[in-house]
């Protein structure tokens, strides 16, 4: 049973990064747990911000604040004011009331890079897709979606966000975009 | 790559640390609808604190914001504890790039809203490694 499974040494796996694919929070060694995970904290990009120095978490919150209402069948666009050398790696997305009150409740949503026009979806992403309590997969680190790869955001770049209320009452559309900035 | 868990660094000119795991409860009780403001998370006096993970239960929904250790907050509005605080307490969402906080220090001071409109009872499992001078 066992043959299959690469042997990893405890202690050679750095505990300290909390990103590190093989510290089994989450995602685990164990490919089946989350393998598009795993493979996205693989990446080269991120395994070189893993180990860059003078970078801090940070959350951004659309709207700002998220009590914002959006009204009905309304599309909301407004430009995040991310800092200088910032790296977006995963969202989430919530909707208040929630789907589950209102299968109703929906909203799409759109990121651009405001000096490139690069977007992160093809075509505007639906938020249940994007959402940690639809789908029973709220649960550790499936909280958020991981991009493939982490995307920079160089000065004087920062992310324009688009929301559209789906939904047949105003309702609150939030989008969290989970980043790496630099501090030097 | 950190030192192993457990094991002192072995230098002759540099400080020597243990590093440890180490989880920094934290409970609180909100009434409805109340806000409150940078509530500390006190860091142990004799450790500094890598905060690697988060988990946590609550009775109600609300949102928070902790600070990072060099004073600014970590999102840029309150953010819905379902799209942060894990509910897992074996799958913590991860904390990254992982924020030091010095020994003795408040921690991540942290802004609460109660969204529930009811009592809420907030308890938060800040995971991580603990890290202890030695010489």
């Amino acid at each position: 049973m066992l043959a299959g499974k690469k042997w990893i040494d405890p202690r050679k796996i750095d505990w300290t990064d909390s990103m590190n694919p093989l510290t089994g929070r989450g995602w685990g060694p164990d490919p089946s747990r989350n393998p598009f995970m795993f493979d996205t904290l693989s990446d080269p990009i991120w395994l070189a911000i893993r180990g860059a120095h003078d970078l801090e978490p940070r959350i951004l919150v659309v709207p700002d604040p998220i009590d914002e209402v959006i009204p009905a069948g309304q599309t909301y666009d407004t430009n995040v004011p991310m800092e200088p050398n910032s790296w977006l790696y995963a969202l989430n997305t919530w909707i208040t009331p929630a789907e589950e009150e209102d299968p109703a409740n929906d909203f799409f949503v759109q990121i651009t890079d405001a000096v490139t026009g690069a977007q992160v979806f093809s075509q505007q992403a639906r938020a249940t897709n994007l959402q940690p309590a639809i789908g029973n997969n709220r649960s550790g680190n499936g909280l958020r979606a991981f991009l493939s790869s982490p995307r920079a955001f160089l000065p004087p770049s920062y992310p324009v966000v688009r929301i559209v209320n789906l939904s047949g009452s105003n309702v609150k559309c939030n989008l969290n975009l989970f980043c790496a900035v630099e501090m030097r | 790559m950190s030192p192993t868990p457990g094991t002192p660094i072995a230098s002759s000119n540099e400080p020597q640390y243990v590093e440890e795991a180490a989880i920094v409860t934290f409970e609180y009780t909100l009434n409805a609808n109340q806000h409150v403001t940078r509530v500390p998370v006190p860091i142990d006096r004799d450790s500094d604190f890598l905060w690697t993970g988060l988990n946590g239960s609550e009775t109600g929904s609300y949102t928070l914001n902790p600070t990072l250790p060099s004073g600014r907050y970590m999102c840029t509005s309150e953010i819905q504890n379902a799209n942060f605080v894990s509910p897992d307490a074996n799958q913590p969402t991860a904390i990254g790039p992982p924020p030091l906080y010095r020994a003795g220090s408040s921690g991540p001071l942290l802004d609460l809203t109660d969204t529930s409109g009811q009592t809420n009872l907030i308890t938060l499992s800040f995971s991580g490694i603990r890290r202890i001078r030695t010489a």
